[in-house]
């Protein structure tokens, strides 16, 4: 078998490896705060109130997706994960098709797929209920019939990615203008354009009509802590300090490298970041809200690194360091709501009725567990010292717990800690 | 019911239109196609029929006669120099697209035209024309011919530079929009605006010299006056100015111009959504906004600056220009016959002796009057007695006026100036027994609104009190002075 085919297996099955422990996670992880809020508010919802309802957390084909899901499967974590699933499955097809294109069959190729498949921030979300990993997979295919010419799929799938995130939208735009000035293709801009915008206006509108300012509130506060939540990098403090600058400066070199329409998509996708944060006074990215731009700017790199001999060994390496780092027991942001059906078991088993006092974010995913199963007691409310319940539920790193309240459980993994009085 | 008047109202100001519409296209021995010819004909001839009426106004002859008579004078033009107009067989649509475009518009147009409603201030000439004949519905049949002027003019725009499917994507998105059908109908001409504006533009647009007329499609909408740019213009439209809506739908064709199934399925999304109240919260305020508004333009133009007005509809000073009456004077209307409000229960308790003289009344209800009594008999009210409220909103002298269409939701310290032999209080208001009520009491409340300086009210037609004013004002004692769809003023006599 000839070398060159072998790399491409390889990174096929270490694609197919990731999946299948995404999978697990999706069936196995508890529900995490923002996942829970997905589900209560817009996943149980009349189909008619989802698509009359805006908020920054309502991801509108991804919600449909799930209601679609749930409506066949049931209530469970891997029913509502299942479009994220799927999502991924389309972004690791996309994503080995893009960089077999651009970089053959090398071990660039099965280097690049680990790294960017395990990258810490865009990990967690490749099995989360959100919405990015399926906006991802279809804006990545997009790329591909882009690569290939094949503009009205790419139009099409561009739409659905929109659709299923706005957040994509200004990369969808980024890319489009990018071929079309690239490829001199302004006869064709409606090709383009025009499938992409029906597709996405057919989902998206009606529930965008309900937006206003205050729903995007999502985003950092300065350039600094935004590069901080998307290129964080496990180990010590100072290789996040210097990824920050790193990362960044490396994608800017490989886009100056290619020159071409990918290049120019990324470029453009930064403009469409600064430019409405300087002059409309927009958010920065955080973390998840700049997906897009790892995902891009990851690819660049890699297809730039074809330029030395050793960079597949080095990308490599930080891959397998990235996935080494990550955490099987729950979501690196959200490891608080890891134990969440434990801690609603044991409150049962003290008292099926009790009424909860939970601090915030705890109380959501708590919320959605007492709905699923149905438990009587009443929903948690907020959490204050002196207020009076029957249970207390606080992370013990952050909450100080009510006087003369006595220690029901302690869960180590989240951190979170069951009081009663 | 459709009224023929109103029918015949349309249909006489729409030949007017054609006739001299057609004679403007033969004089300049103009070349088309059946379908262009229609329309510039009632685009081009609208604008002298729009300087037409406006002449009749002034000469103050705006009467079915002269109307008539101008309409036949176009018709007659039209048929005596309209035969050098120069007709394109060739190229023009078949008798199934002929066929469903007359059936879309009129599905289209009768829409429009159940959802029209008067406009909120000027009319355009047009519509004062056509209601001379028939009221506001001649002008709801206008307004629904609009809905084929419009497309057809989306129509001919794109239709030499993008091809046919382009032109009827952009036709059936601009003509089928609620923008069209539900939302603008609710305002003013907005329909007749954009149909005139988009005519012009074809006719510039379609060169032979058509570009002259183009100022004359434009007067056909001369009087019309749009309503605030926040109206709701439907998914694909969102809040973009209603002018600018044929605009994006011409957009939308171009766009779509060779994605055939993705024509078809934004032009279904449009038509699916259209059945549905889909408007968001946010635009329904922007019309709330609105319409207060036009009753405010209302109030100024049917009052004389010195007027004061009691309102149900909640106007400031700076939006009407007129001095609004507190609030409790609407209380007083109220008071007069609506449940709640309306004195038609008597409490009656025991009243412990007080040495001192004082006495506290309360109630959590309103209370209209009250009265003290010894032994079953009434203790004589004295000019002596002193009365002030401690907590709440009121007059304290209004329990004592005889009147029980004033009150207070209040609590009342009553200084009768020394020992008085009480033991029973009987307070009339809304909480207690029943008791009956006397006549006469809706000119109660307009005697003592006019006692206070009120000369107006103005209430929404649909409230409990608007309706009652509505079927009694002669027992109320007021005269209806102006008319809004949600809103009726009345002046007090």
């Amino acid at each position: 078998m000839p070398s060159s085919t072998r790399w491409s297996r390889l990174a096929a099955a270490l694609l197919g490896a990731t999946w299948l422990f995404h999978a697990w996670r999706a069936a196995t992880a508890a529900l995490t705060t923002d996942e829970a809020f997905t589900a209560l508010h817009f996943v149980a919802k009349p189909w008619l109130e989802v698509m009359t309802t805006f908020d920054a957390n309502h991801h509108v084909l991804h919600t449909l997706l799930c209601k679609l899901s749930v409506g066949a499967l049931g209530w469970s974590e891997l029913a509502l994960r299942l479009p994220a699933l799927l999502g991924t499955a389309v972004l690791f097809v996309s994503l080995w098709r893009l960089l077999r294109r651009a970089v053959g069959e090398t071990a660039l190729l099965a280097a690049g797929c680990l790294l960017v498949a395990w990258w810490p921030e865009l990990s967690d979300f490749l099995s989360l209920a959100r919405g990015y990993s399926l906006a991802l997979g279809f804006f990545t295919a997009g790329l591909i019939d882009a690569w290939d010419e094949r503009y009205q799929r790419m139009s099409v799938l561009f739409g659905l990615a929109v659709a299923s995130n706005l957040i994509l939208a200004a990369p969808v735009t980024a890319a489009v203008i990018a071929l079309t000035v690239a490829r001199g293709l302004w006869r064709r801009f409606d090709e383009l354009a025009g499938p992409g915008a029906v597709v996405s206006f057919v989902v998206v509108s009606l529930p965008l009509s309900r937006a206003t300012a205050a729903n995007f509130y999502f985003g950092a506060a300065g350039w600094r802590n935004s590069l901080e939540t998307m290129l964080h990098v496990p180990g010590p403090e100072w290789w996040s300090g210097t990824a920050i600058f790193a990362v960044p400066a490396a994608m800017l070199w490989a886009a100056w490298r290619q020159r071409d329409w990918l290049a120019g998509t990324f470029v453009l996708s930064v403009a469409a970041v600064i430019g409405p944060h300087l002059l409309l006074a927009t958010p920065w990215p955080s973390g998840r809200t700049g997906l897009h731009l790892v995902l891009l700017g990851l690819v660049l790199v890699v297809s730039a690194a074809r330029a030395w001999r050793w960079s597949a060994a080095l990308l490599a390496l930080a891959g397998l360091w990235c996935a080494a780092n990550v955490d099987p027991r729950g979501y690196r942001e959200w490891m608080f709501d890891s134990e969440q059906r434990e801690v609603l078991a044991a409150i049962v088993a003290y008292n099926p009725k009790a009424q909860v006092m939970c601090t915030s974010p705890l109380d959501t995913a708590l919320e959605y567990y007492m709905k699923v199963r149905q438990v009587q007691a009443p929903p948690p409310v907020a959490y204050r010292a002196e207020g009076l319940a029957d249970v207390y539920v606080l992370q013990e790193s952050v909450d100080r717990p009510p006087r003369g309240a006595r220690l029901l459980a302690r869960f180590a993994k989240s951190g979170v800690a069951l009081y009663a009085r | 019911m459709i009224s023929w008047s109103a029918v015949q109202g349309a249909a006489t100001v729409g030949a007017g239109c054609a006739g001299f519409g057609a004679a403007l296209l033969g004089g300049m021995r103009g070349r088309m196609r059946a379908g262009e010819l229609a329309m510039y004909a009632v685009a081009a001839g609208g604008g002298v029929m729009a300087v037409g009426g406006w002449a009749l106004e002034l000469a103050h002859l705006s009467k079915r006669g002269p109307v008539t008579a101008l309409a036949l004078v176009g018709v007659l033009a039209g048929l005596y120099w309209g035969r050098r107009i120069v007709l394109e067989r060739a190229g023009g649509p078949s008798a199934a697209g002929w066929t469903a475009a007359a059936l879309l518009t009129a599905l289209l147009g009768w829409t429009a035209y159940g959802n029209w409603q008067p406009p909120l201030g000027n009319a355009a000439e047009l519509w004062r024309m056509a209601a001379v004949f028939g009221g506001p519905e001649a002008a709801a049949w206008l307004h629904c011919g609009c809905v084929g002027l419009l497309a057809g003019a989306v129509w001919f725009t794109l239709r030499e530079r993008a091809g046919a499917w382009a032109a009827g994507t952009a036709a059936v998105l601009a003509a089928g929009s609620p923008a069209a059908l539900r939302y603008a109908a609710r305002g003013e001409s907005e329909l007749l605006m954009a149909s005139a504006g988009m005519t012009a533009l074809a006719m510039i647009l379609a060169g032979r010299g058509l570009w002259k007329l183009a100022p004359l499609a434009l007067l056909a909408a001369a009087g019309a006056e749009p309503t605030a740019a926040e109206e709701w213009n439907g998914p694909l439209f969102f809040f973009l100015p209603w002018l600018a809506v044929p605009l994006a739908a011409v957009a939308w064709g171009w766009l779509l111009r060779r994605q055939r199934w993705a024509a078809l399925a934004l032009a279904a999304f449009q038509t699916v959504t259209a059945p549905f109240d889909l408007e968001p919260e946010a635009a329904l305020r922007a019309r709330r906004r609105e319409h207060d508004r036009a009753d405010a333009r209302m109030l100024n133009a049917r009052t004389g600056p010195k007027a004061v007005v009691v309102s149900e509809i909640p106007l400031t000073l700076a939006q009407s220009g007129r001095k609004m009456a507190p609030a409790e004077s609407w209380e007083v209307l109220g008071a007069a016959v609506l449940p709640g409000l309306r004195a038609d229960r008597e409490q009656r308790s025991k009243a412990p002796p007080s040495p001192n003289g004082r006495y506290m009344v309360e109630s959590e209800e309103r209370m209209a009057e009250v009265r003290f009594y010894w032994k079953g008999v009434e203790v004589p009210r004295r000019g002596s007695w002193r009365m002030r409220v401690r907590r709440g909103e009121g007059r304290a002298a209004d329990l004592f006026d005889n009147d029980l269409v004033t009150g207070c939701r209040c609590e009342v310290e009553i200084d009768f100036g020394g020992a008085v032999a009480i033991d029973e209080m009987r307070i009339r208001g809304t909480a207690g027994e029943p008791a009956a009520l006397p006549q006469g009491l809706r000119r109660a409340a307009v005697e003592e609104l006019k006692h206070r300086g009120v000369t107006h009210i103005l209430a929404r037609a649909a409230s409990p009190l608007g309706a009652d004013l509505a079927v009694h004002e002669k027992y109320w004692g007021v005269r209806r002075k102006g008319e809004r769809p949600d809103a009726v003023l009345y002046a007090l006599e």
